[in-house]
C-alpha cells in the first residue's frame, strides 16, 4: 500500500496535469454552452469594460475611414429613395417614365472651405470637372439643401451657398391639412441677408392653411434638386390682412458652420428640359 | 520559494497577459503569423519552480487570455501542455547538470544558442498542440502548418527581444 502511495505522489505532477487538462477539455466540449456562457457572463463586466476601451481606441482610428464608407453608402441610398419616390407619385392614371424617375444621380464631395457669415456666401468643395461635376448642378447635405454649383474647373468647384443674395430655392410647405385639401402650397425661398441660421419664405398664397412647426422642402417643380428634400422648419408667420401672401421666416435644417460632406445633384434630363422652355420655335 | 518570486512571477502574468490582449491580439499579420506573447511567463519561470506551482500558474494566465479570447479552456490547456512538457526539455537541454547547481534561465545563464533553441522548442509545441486543438481536425493541415510555422517565427522573435527588453530594463 505504502509502495502503491508512493507511487501516487512521486507521479503527482502528472496527476495534477491530467486534472489541469481535463478541466480545459471540458470547457472546451461544445455540449457545454451553458457553463461557458454563465462563466463569461460572471466576469464579463471587467472584460468586456476593457474589451470596450481598446476597441474605442481603433474605432478612433478608423473614424475617416468609417465616414467616407457612410457617405458612400448614403448615396446610394439616395439615389434609390428619390427613384422610389419618383415612380410612386401615388396619383393614379400617372406613371412616370423610368427615365424620368431614374434622372437624379448623387456625387459625395468634402467641403474645403466655406463660408457663413457675408452677404454672398460660397463653398468650396473638392470634386470637379473630372468627377462629372458642372455649373448648375444642386447641392445638398446629409441634413437638408446646399446651394448650387456655381463654376467648376478640374479638381475643384465653387458652390452658390443658399445664403447668398441671389440664389432661390422653389419651395413647398407640407402638412396635413394642406394633404387633406389636396392643394401645395409653393413659394420661392430666399435668403434675408442676416442670419444664416434663417431664410425667408415671402411668396405662399395667403389662404394657404400653413402653421409654425411645418415643414419646408424643394418643391416638384425645380429641376436643380430632387424633390422633398429638407429645407427647414417655419419658425415665425406674420401676416397683415392687406398682402397676398404670408410673410414666413424658415428655419434651416443645414448647419452651414459644419459642412464635412455633401452631395451634388445631377439631372441628366435637365438640357431637355431647358429646349423645352426655351425653344425659339415659340413665341 | 520565496514572496519575491510570487511577485515577481504575478507581475510577469500581469504584464505578459495585458501586452497579449489589448496589443498582439490585434497584430496578426497575413491571417497566418499569430503572436501568443503570453507563454513567457511559463519559459521564464526559474528553473527550481516545482511542477505543479508552474502548472498552476499555466493554468491561470491561459484562462486569463482565454476569456478575452472568447476560447474557453483552449490557451489553457496549451499552455498547461508546455508548463508540463518544460521541466524535460530543461533535463535534455542541459543533461549533465543536476538539481544542485540550478539552470538561469537567461541568455547570460544558458548562452545565445541554447536560449533561442529553448525558446523555439517549447513555442513551437504550444503552437502546434494549439493550432491543432483549435482546427479540431487533421483536414487543413497545410493551412495549419503554414499557421504554425509563421506564428512560432513570429512569437519566438517578439518573446526574445521582449525578454532581452526587459531585463535591460530591470538592470538600469
Amino acid at each position: 500500500m505504502s509502495q502503491l502511495l508512493g507511487i501516487l505522489y512521486k507521479s503527482r505532477h502528472f496527476f495534477l496535469f491530467l486534472a489541469l487538462q481535463i478541466v480545459c477539455f471540458y470547457l472546451m466540449s461544445k455540449n457545454n454552452v451553458y457553463w461557458d456562457v454563465s462563466f463569461f457572463n460572471t466576469t464579463n463586466s471587467m472584460v468586456a469594460r476593457s474589451l470596450e476601451a481598446s476597441q474605442k481606441a481603433n474605432e478612433f482610428v478608423s473614424l475617416g475611414k468609417v465616414n467616407d464608407q457612410l457617405s458612400q453608402e448614403n448615396v446610394r441610398l439616395r439615389k434609390q429613395l428619390t427613384d422610389m419616390q419618383e415612380m410612386s407619385s401615388g396619383i393614379p392614371g400617372y406613371k412616370p417614365d423610368s427615365l424620368m424617375a431614374h434622372r437624379f444621380d448623387y456625387m459625395v464631395a468634402k467641403v474645403v472651405g466655406s463660408t457663413h457669415n457675408l452677404t454672398d456666401n460660397f463653398i468650396t468643395i473638392d470634386k470637379g470637372t473630372e468627377d462629372g461635376i458642372r455649373a448648375g448642378m444642386g447641392v445638398i447635405s446629409p441634413q437638408g439643401v446646399v446651394g448650387q454649383v456655381a463654376y467648376a474647373n478640374k479638381h475643384y468647384a465653387r458652390v452658390y451657398s443658399i445664403l447668398h443674395s441671389r440664389q432661390m430655392v422653389s419651395a413647398e410647405v407640407l402638412n396635413q391639412k394642406l394633404r387633406e385639401n389636396n392643394t401645395v402650397a409653393l413659394g420661392i425661398a430666399k435668403w434675408g441677408g442676416t442670419n444664416p441660421n434663417y431664410i425667408q419664405l415671402n411668396t405662399v398664397d395667403r389662404f394657404k392653411p400653413v402653421a409654425k412647426g411645418d415643414s419646408v422642402v424643394t418643391s416638384l417643380q425645380n429641376p436643380i434638386f430632387p424633390p422633398y428634400v429638407m429645407i427647414g422648419k417655419i419658425s415665425e408667420i406674420s401676416n397683415t390682412t392687406s398682402e397676398a401672401f404670408h410673410n414666413i421666416t424658415v428655419r434651416l435644417s443645414t448647419d452651414f458652420s459644419s459642412l464635412i460632406y455633401v452631395y451634388v445633384v445631377k439631372n441628366k434630363l435637365i438640357e431637355s428640359q431647358k429646349e423645352a422652355e426655351t425653344n425659339p420655335g415659340i413665341k | 520559494m520565496n514572496t519575491q518570486t510570487l511577485l515577481k512571477i504575478a507581475a510577469s502574468i500581469i504584464i505578459y497577459t495585458l501586452l497579449q490582449v489589448f496589443i498582439l491580439r490585434n497584430l496578426v499579420f497575413f491571417d497566418v503569423a499569430f503572436c501568443f506573447v503570453y507563454i513567457s511567463v511559463i519559459l521564464f519561470l526559474p528553473s527550481s519552480t516545482p511542477t505543479s506551482t508552474a502548472l498552476l500558474i499555466a493554468f491561470v494566465t491561459g484562462i486569463l487570455v482565454d476569456m478575452f479570447y472568447n476560447t474557453a479552456g483552449l490557451h489553457a490547456s496549451a499552455t498547461v501542455m508546455i508548463a508540463y512538457i518544460r521541466g524535460f526539455i530543461l533535463k535534455v537541454l542541459f543533461p549533465t547538470r543536476g538539481l544542485e547547481n540550478e539552470i538561469v534561465i537567461s541568455v547570460e545563464g544558458m548562452g545565445v544558442e541554447r536560449f533561442i533553441r529553448y525558446i523555439v522548442i517549447l513555442t513551437f509545441i504550444h503552437h502546434t498542440y494549439l493550432f491543432f486543438l483549435e482546427a479540431g481536425t487533421f483536414n487543413f493541415f497545410l493551412n495549419t502548418s503554414l499557421k504554425i510555422l509563421a506564428s512560432v517565427m513570429f512569437s519566438s522573435i517578439v518573446i526574445f527581444l521582449l525578454h532581452v527588453y526587459l531585463k535591460s530594463l530591470r538592470n538600469s
